[in-house]
């Protein structure tokens, strides 16, 4: 890509809402402009670590002999947990435990939950 | 502050609307002339909003809240959160009556009103905005007592007899909890395993049955109006409803509503202050474990909101920014969830 690259553009959008819109607003004004800016570092960090999501999910569908055709891997395997049909084992059990650490990185990367469970599940 | 023409119109209707409203529920000659004045929004999504205004008299200044959902008459019956507002309003009354601190109900409105769905209710001093309440350096003493507060009040809620809460609170005793929740992941295509997850864990755990109560539902920091003193009200009674009630016990002490801080009740206090003042007006005061099964439903409750948010926002219910946004704070759950189920209270 030879122009602005759209993580930039993001970053960019981000910095404007912070720095030259967020000091003009207050009250309800103000608080949503900071979740706007809060959901365009969301999408920024899910460009930057969203394939480590589908890896994942594409490991579990392989270990596990899942039917590609059959939907997403995540309602495949709460079906199964949901009908009894799958074990609740340490493959799945690690396979989503794996999978909410990425994603909370992507979503909230600042969230205490998520220091608390990088430091018991991170190999 | 930049108020675009729009915002500044609708305001000054709804000024006029609450004018209305008020002027005839006042019976005082005073009251001739009163107006609404400092008419300002304060939070919530496209069908849930709360304003602060002031009902300026002759002889004094009157400062008020409206909570509504806005709409047409034809809306009237539609229900927000577990409660329709006019309920929520009568149950307001009611545990004021019992000694639980709450604000005021002024006004129910009514259809003629052309407000929509919702009530006015005083506005009583204090912060409630979690991230002052834990930081500021005037809400010190106020922390220290605040665990013992909240066992306290969570133990006049449930002390409450059945008979003389409204009628139309929704059951969640029992099985029932477990096939709402199952429902609420099926209608959402069942793609949250981890979820799935923790209903299960909830339903295969043995657990201690109690005497249903009322159950407040959403009693947690950010709910809880808090001055230099202490705890002023408890608001937003939305979700009450009939249930276990260690249901509160747990979901005050939920790590998504500890907002980073390591303190395990509502991030300002210690599980023994919580139960001391539970058992202070309860005479009794559960276990742990209890607390733990409970935590582990509330983050389960809370991934559901987040679910609930989602498609609030793609089918149009709520298109507002603050929906999606919460939409996408599902992997919090997850993650305490996940936590949970591997052993005690975290």
């Amino acid at each position: 890509m030879s122009g602005t690259e759209s993580a930039e553009l993001l970053a960019a959008v981000r910095q404007f809402l912070r720095e030259e819109v967020l000091p003009e607003l207050d009250g309800f004004k103000a608080y949503t402009t900071r979740v706007a800016a809060n959901a365009l570092g969301i999408v920024a960090r899910e460009m930057e670590m969203g394939a480590d999501l589908a890896e994942l999910d594409k490991q579990i569908a392989s270990a596990l002999n899942l039917d590609a055709q059959a939907g997403p891997v995540m309602r495949q395997i709460a079906l199964a947990l949901r009908d009894g049909t799958m074990d609740e084992d340490q493959r799945i059990l690690e396979y989503l435990k794996q999978r909410t650490l990425h994603a909370c990185a992507i979503d909230n990367p600042k969230y205490s939950g998520l220091h608390q469970a990088r430091s018991r599940w991170v190999r | 502050m930049i108020v675009e023409t729009r915002t500044g119109t609708l305001v000054e209707a709804m000024a006029e609307g609450l004018q209305v409203a008020l002027l005839s529920a006042e019976k005082a000659a005073s009251a001739n002339g009163a107006r609404i004045a400092s008419l300002t929004r304060l939070s919530g999504g496209a069908n849930m909003e709360t304003w602060s205004f002031d009902w300026v008299k002759a002889s004094d200044i009157e400062p008020l809240i409206l909570r509504r959902s806005p709409g047409e008459a034809r809306d009237f019956e539609h229900t927000v959160g577990e409660l329709m507002l006019k309920d929520e309003a009568a149950l307001i009354d009611v545990a004021g009556r019992y000694g639980v601190p709450v604000p005021a109900v002024r006004l129910v409105l009514r259809p003629e009103h052309a407000l929509g769905q919702g009530y006015i209710m005083s506005r009583e001093r204090g912060e409630a905005l979690p991230f002052r309440l834990l930081a500021d350096d005037c809400y010190r003493d106020a922390r220290e007592g605040l665990a013992f507060q909240c066992g306290q009040t969570l133990g006049r809620i449930h002390k409450i007899p059945l008979e003389a809460l409204p009628v139309g609170l929704s059951d969640h005793s029992g099985e029932l909890l477990f096939k709402r929740a199952q429902d609420m992941l099926d209608a959402h295509g069942n793609l949250a395993p981890v979820l799935q997850l923790g209903l299960n864990w909830l339903r295969d755990r043995p657990r201690r049955e109690v005497p249903r109560t009322l159950v407040h539902g959403d009693f947690r920091n950010g709910n809880l109006l808090v001055d230099e003193a202490g705890l002023v009200a408890v608001l937003d009674w939305e979700l009450a409803h009939l249930g276990n009630p260690v249901q509160d016990l747990g979901y005050l002490c939920a790590n998504v509503w500890r907002f980073g801080s390591p303190k395990p009740v509502g991030g300002f206090g210690d599980y023994a202050d919580l139960l001391a003042g539970y058992k202070s007006v309860t005479g009794i005061a559960p276990p742990l474990a209890d607390i733990h099964y409970w935590q582990v439903h509330a983050a389960l409750s809370w991934g559901m909101v987040c679910l609930r948010m989602l498609e609030m926002y793609r089918n149009g219910e709520d298109s507002s920014l603050e929906r999606a946004a919460v939409g996408r704070r599902l992997s919090e759950a997850e993650i305490d969830l996940l936590l949970l189920m591997e052993g005690d209270c975290v």
